[in-house]
């Protein structure tokens, strides 16, 4: 059985945006319970567990890249609205580049790689993304001092996230099945 | 195709990470003898401030997009005041440690604490 119910098949427009909605509106959710947790101490303040990742990677792996992306930059824009513009480049960069990473690793490396690896490399173009974008707006290399302990941390984070991914998988199935039901 | 949760593979992984993490912080992150705060505005070394040599708490106001305040004292360098929205820089708390780094992204400005050159030494 594959994991995912491949959306390919299945040519519904209105379909796949709904789903696409809702998979949204828990990203954001997700977000928004993580923005309320205090910061944790070792690590440059601002770096969060990630926990809408669990959406993203459903996504990719079932949508494919554009919807992934897609929540990526829904989550960038409203970290833009409520947090500024810097807070909105630092979300879509490092948003696309482990959107890709994800659907890349779903759909090539599964053979090789588990959820847990997989949502690991994730969390890492995360940050990589978010380095790069801070290197970029600061104009200083320096900011790589904090990739040692965010990819340490990212270790634990990708690793929950590919957990609990695997765990919401099968409820996240059958809210696909609802709505092809009632449609 | 049923993915599993973890492999083989997803171990490697996580070890190599691990070992780049160690080795790059095992070659940067020397508790400097002489730490100097090198601080940059837009790609721009503004001030550097040799930290053993501060005696009293001094007050750093690089010229940004806003207000932002920069303190020292006690071998210690910090953001003390930030008029961006998020205020994750003033967060970041004290630097003493080479490596130690405090950004703050909105006024593009970054405080790292280097080594002086004498640390450059070949052991």
């Amino acid at each position: 059985m594959p994991l995912f119910t491949d959306m390919k098949k299945k040519n519904n427009i209105a379909y796949k945006t709904a789903l696409l909605g809702i998979l949204c509106g828990l990203a954001l959710a997700l977000g928004f319970l993580e923005s309320l947790l205090p910061p944790i101490p070792w690590l440059p303040p601002g770096a969060k567990p990630g926990f809408s990742n669990i959406i993203t990677m459903f996504t990719a792996g079932s949508l494919g890249f554009p919807a992934a992306a897609a929540i990526a930059l829904a989550k960038s824009g409203l970290a833009f609205v409520t947090r500024g513009a810097t807070a909105g480049i630092m979300s879509l960069s490092g948003g696309i580049l482990s959107a890709a990473a994800m659907y890349l690793l779903m759909r090539y490396a599964r053979k090789a790689l588990g959820l847990i690896g997989i949502s690991v490399i994730c969390a890492l173009c995360h940050n990589l993304g978010q380095l790069f974008a801070a290197v970029f707006i600061t104009g200083t290399a320096n900011i790589i001092y904090y990739a040692p302990a965010l990819a340490v941390f990212g270790i634990f984070t990708g690793a929950v996230t590919g957990i609990v991914l695997k765990a919401v998988i099968p409820p996240l199935e059958k809210l696909k099945l609802l709505l092809i039901k009632n449609k | 195709m049923n993915t599993k949760l973890i492999k083989k593979g997803d171990l490697a992984v996580i070890a190599v990470i691990v070992a780049a993490a160690l080795i790059f912080a095992f070659f940067n992150y020397r508790n400097a003898e002489n730490p100097v705060a090198v601080i940059t505005v837009d790609g721009v070394t503004v001030e550097t401030v040799d930290l053993a040599s501060v005696k009293e708490k001094i007050t750093i106001k690089p010229q940004t997009a806003f207000n932002v305040e920069i303190a020292a004292e006690n071998g210690e360098i910090w953001f003390e005041h930030s008029d961006c929205e998020d205020r994750l820089c003033v967060a970041t708390g004290k630097l003493k440690n080479g490596g130690d780094t405090a950004v703050c992204l909105p006024a593009k400005t970054v405080i790292t604490i280097m080594g002086s050159d004498v640390d450059a030494v070949v052991y």
